[in-house]
């Protein structure tokens, strides 16, 4: 029974680090409809910068606002090469991407682990203050999900004001942005830096929670966070009221958990990417059906 | 006052489609004029509007607002004082945001978009009362989504929307082509109605002869390129439906199409 309850914990624990990263690809996928690959480089980012900071003897807390400032600058790195120098959106991400691979390893030096010595958000003295009477894995849980929810409030406060209205506008139809005398591209800039910082953010998280950073984490986690956007999308889209915040959360959840389940029914790790590939491709057929469906009614 | 001196516009320059479209072009449009332009398809007329708005670089000449030389300024400056309605009915609101958000984005611009709330609930009332303006029911819609609308709604709401705010110019592509002739023929009355209300300067391109004779005050017919009839008010309002029809024959023949 406590296996279970543990097993649950830690479910949620990654789907609440990992809602961070929902967050960002629903700011680009959904929002602004703009595919954005940085995801890859940018969550490992995260975890490198992480990594070296609580090595260094930084305070663990003091690690998220800097995360979050060297995410929004990879997002910026992706907007000026987008916007600035006219190279199309997925190229754009897969550049910044690709540099993003040396420059996480030239941070950390190499893939490195986080002593066991060395406190992290989780072990922190007033961590422990507020919840010294949980266990570890309590105490991760509730970090995370309380760092999820104020994510999510400030988020969803953004989207209504005026910035956020207009981030929501330039992604429906960009020329209506033009119209207003706003400068399209660099509403989109805008929207890549919330979402790379939020993304890194989510590899701090990572790193905090695992204690290690390895260059190759970032693989595949522009796929993930599609796929928990897209699940949460389609899950609730009957209600309407569900925000995109909420449901990319649940999206995330629901993924993590599945993953668990099929590594406990003895899925061998090393296929773990295939299994995400087909799922992602089922999911987007499956969304593709809807649409044409949608638009056939029109 | 808008004018353009000298333009030259060529197309893919440079290459084995290049096509020389503008050569020497030169118009000027007084405050308060309400310009109709008709012409056949690839005429030229949507050029003329984004060379006007920016949309397109030109390679000689230039474009003067109240005697300003906005040539270089970037398109999305030039909307401070533009407002636009497309053919597509798509192209002027967002579909996927509330009729208030729409109504509210319009109402703002020009201003900066920081972090006060998007929407005020005090101009509710106000947008209320434009929309009721359009006759179609719109101001009880405030809640819905902008895409559940039908193209008629939709665009009478581009119209309103793309003239809240104080503008020099209104410039509209075949704004009415893309809905039935009843349709067609109230968003056409409305925006004479709010050209003459906000005494606006404004530019339409037509397919439409009537509209062209029956609305504005000045008829501008184009064709490869080139004003080849500019009817100022008096004679605008000799010309009928039919003579305008028969230059556009003549033109036509000689030319092939
Ligand atoms: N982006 C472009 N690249 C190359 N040629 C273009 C481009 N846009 C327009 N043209 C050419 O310029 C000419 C004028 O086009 P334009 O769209 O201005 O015509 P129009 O008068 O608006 O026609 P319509 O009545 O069909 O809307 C056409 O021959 C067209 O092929
Ligand atoms: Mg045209």
């Amino acid at each position: 029974m406590n296996v279970l309850l543990d097993l649950t914990i830690g479910i949620l624990t990654q789907g609440f680090m990992y809602a961070l990263l929902s967050y960002g690809v629903y700011i680009t996928y959904k929002i602004l409809d703009f595919p954005d690959l940085t995801v890859d480089g940018s969550f490992p980012l995260g975890a490198a910068v992480t990594a070296v900071m609580l090595t260094r003897g930084v305070n663990p807390y003091l690690t998220l606002p800097l995360v979050f400032v060297v995410g929004a600058l990879a997002g910026l790195l992706t907007g000026w090469i987008h916007v600035k120098l006219g190279i199309r959106d997925l190229l754009a991400g897969i550049i910044t991407m690709t540099a993003l691979f040396s420059i996480n390893l030239q941070i950390a030096g190499s893939n490195l682990i986080v002593d066991r010595s060395v406190d992290t958000l989780f072990t922190a003295a007033p961590t422990m203050l507020l919840l010294g009477s949980f266990t570890l894995i309590q105490r991760k849980l509730m970090v995370t999900f309380l760092v999820a929810l104020v994510f999510k409030i400030l988020l969803d406060l953004y989207f209504k004001t005026k910035n956020g209205l207009l981030l929501r506008a330039v992604g429906d139809n960009s020329v209506l942005v033009t119209s207003l005398a706003k400068d399209k591209g660099r509403v989109k800039i805008i929207g890549l830096v919330i979402a790379n910082a939020l993304v890194a953010l989510s590899g701090a998280l990572v790193c905090h929670e695992q204690r290690a950073f390895s260059s190759t984490m970032g693989t595949g986690q522009v796929v993930f966070g599609l796929a928990t956007v897209i699940i949460g999308a389609t899950l609730f889209k009957k209600w309407g009221f569900i925000k995109g915040t909420t449901a990319a959360v649940a999206g995330s959840i629901i993924y993590k958990a599945c993953i668990q389940v099929a590594i406990s029914l003895g899925l061998p790790a090393n296929l773990l990417k295939l299994i995400t590939a087909v799922l992602f491709l089922v999911i987007l057929v499956y969304g593709n059906r809807r649409k044409e469906q949608v638009s056939g009614h029109a | 006052m808008l004018e353009l001196r000298n333009i030259t516009k060529t197309y893919n320059p440079g290459t084995l489609t290049e096509m020389c479209l503008f050569q020497d072009l030169t118009m000027t449009v007084e405050q308060g004029e309400f310009v109709s332009i008709v012409g056949s398809n690839g005429s030229g007329k949507t050029s003329l509007l984004n060379i006007i708005c920016g949309s397109i670089p030109v390679e000689q000449g230039q474009v003067l607002v109240a005697g300003e030389d906005i040539t270089k300024m970037e398109e999305y400056k030039r909307y401070q004082r533009i407002g636009r309605v497309y053919q597509n009915p798509a192209m002027g609101t967002c579909p996927h945001l509330t009729l208030f958000e729409n109504m509210s984005l319009a109402d703002h611009k020009g201003k900066s978009f920081g972090l006060s709330p998007g929407v005020n609930r005090h101009r509710l009332r106000v947008y209320q009362e434009q929309l009721s303006l359009l006759g179609l029911g719109l101001e009880n819609k405030l809640d819905v989504l902008v895409g559940t609308l039908s193209g008629g709604q939709r665009q009478a709401v581009a119209l309103l929307m793309a003239t809240m705010t104080p503008l020099d110019f209104l410039i509209l592509d075949e704004h009415t082509a893309a809905l039935d002739p009843k349709t067609a023929e109230s968003i056409m009355i409305l925006t004479d109605q709010m050209v003459r209300r906000k005494k606006l300067t404004a530019i339409m391109v037509t397919h439409n002869l009537r509209y062209a004779v029956e609305y504005g005050n000045r008829l501008v017919m184009m064709n490869q390129g080139k004003i080849i009839l500019d009817l100022k008010e008096d004679e605008k309002r000799k010309g009928s439906v039919e003579d305008i029809l028969h230059i556009f024959n003549e033109i036509s023949i000689e030319c092939g199409n």
